[in-house]
């Protein structure tokens, strides 16, 4: 089935979408999860959580967005990360999973983390720093303009530029 | 909250930087403004293309566990139907007799008229010899093409996770070499090999 048809029937709501939805992308969502959370279980619970969440919901989803896998694993990486954030585990697992040989859970695949690395060691030196402690580290703005000792603005605007130049190097560069 | 558009808070949304109240508003926001809800999905896909630099072992109870919907699943089995249908002819030019045997490259032809595919390009492991090289493969796994530049009979491997299978061999032919494979193992990369080396490696989506 190609992707188009299965976002389209997502967007619609109808069951089998979010069963083959399901299918095809749980894994990835499962993975995401557990880079946050370094916790098999809580990564299990985080992705059927947000299925059901976006089923009951109903209208999260508009095929106009983009590709159904890069919202759905979005939806995963947030819920993992209001997660450990209401629990007060702020950045211990993610800690953890940015050091990947000392966790059995994960395996990196050396190719793509290479290429991520070098789109990311292209950006400038502040844009790098600063997506590193968002993403890598799961660090709130307001964490990281105290740790850089930086207005909260400046650090909203170098995220929002250092995320739309690595799509330009990871994403319209991908064919 | 937004006087035009949502602007950097796009990413920052995507990113989980944002408390409640202000992902409220975005959403309201995004359920409106197509130019905005486009620019959340580009940073969504640039979120994605980040994750696939760590692959982790799903485990067999997260594919297992089937979460139920409503209504049961109406058309699931289409895909599967062309592939079958793709299957069936495939099969039956095969043993027509005094009909062609029809080698790699046909074959995968015809697999790609019947079905649909992505392809991905391979990436240098190492090696300064490695040629451009593509797999096409089937949405539904149900087939796999390894097309090379050049005449070298690499070994073609699938891998999942840490385990690795042999495919075969590459087949020269002309400027090319290429191996077709039906009946593809659960695999999330494929690899070309010269004896135990790596020459290069293909990430399956």
């Amino acid at each position: 089935m190609q992707d188009s048809a299965l976002e389209r029937a997502f967007a619609e709501r109808q069951s089998w979408a979010y069963e083959a939805a399901y299918r095809r992308f749980g894994a990835r969502m499962y993975t995401t999860a557990l880079r946050v959370l370094a916790d098999r279980l809580a990564a299990q619970d985080c992705v059927h959580e947000v299925m059901l969440h976006l089923w009951k919901r109903g209208d999260a989803y508009q095929a106009e967005r983009g590709a159904l896998e890069a919202f759905l694993v979005t939806c995963s990486r947030n819920r993992a990360l209001e997660s450990l954030r209401s629990a007060g585990r702020q950045s211990n697992a993610m800690r953890r999973a940015v050091t990947p040989e000392e966790s059995e859970d994960v395996m990196p695949d050396p190719i793509e983390r290479e290429r991520i690395a070098r789109a990311i060691g292209a950006l400038p030196p502040v844009q790098a720093q600063t997506i590193q402690f968002a993403y890598f580290k799961g660090m709130t703005h307001t964490e990281i303009a105290s740790a850089l000792d930086e207005p909260i603005g400046t650090i909203k605007s170098r995220l929002s530029a250092a995320l739309r130049t690595l799509r330009s190097s990871l994403v319209t560069a991908d064919v | 909250m937004f006087e035009l558009h949502i602007g950097d808070q796009a990413e920052l949304y995507v990113l989980g930087m944002l408390d409640e109240r202000e992902r409220a508003a975005v959403d309201a926001h995004i359920a409106t403004c197509m130019q905005c809800l486009r620019r959340v999905g580009e940073a969504e896909e640039t979120l994605l293309a980040l994750e696939r630099g760590d692959l982790a072992e799903p485990t067999p109870e997260l594919l297992d566990r089937r979460m139920r919907f409503g209504a049961p699943p109406v058309r699931r089995y289409s895909t599967f139907a062309l592939a079958a249908a793709a299957g069936v002819v495939l099969g039956i030019l095969t043993m027509l007799p005094g009909y062609f045997r029809p080698h790699a490259p046909q074959a995968a032809l015809l697999a790609m008229i019947h079905s649909h595919f992505n392809h991905a390009q391979f990436l240098p492991v190492g090696s300064p010899r490695a040629p451009s090289a593509k797999v096409v493969y089937a949405h539904d796994r149900s087939w796999l093409f390894v097309l090379a530049d050049g005449s070298e009979r690499y070994a073609v491997y699938a891998i999942n996770g840490t385990a690795a299978t042999r495919l075969g061999e590459l087949q020269p032919e002309g400027l090319t070499s290429s191996l077709y494979v039906t009946h593809v193992p659960t695999i999330d990369a494929v690899e070309l090999r010269d004896g135990n080396a790596v020459v290069e490696r293909a990430q399956v989506r």
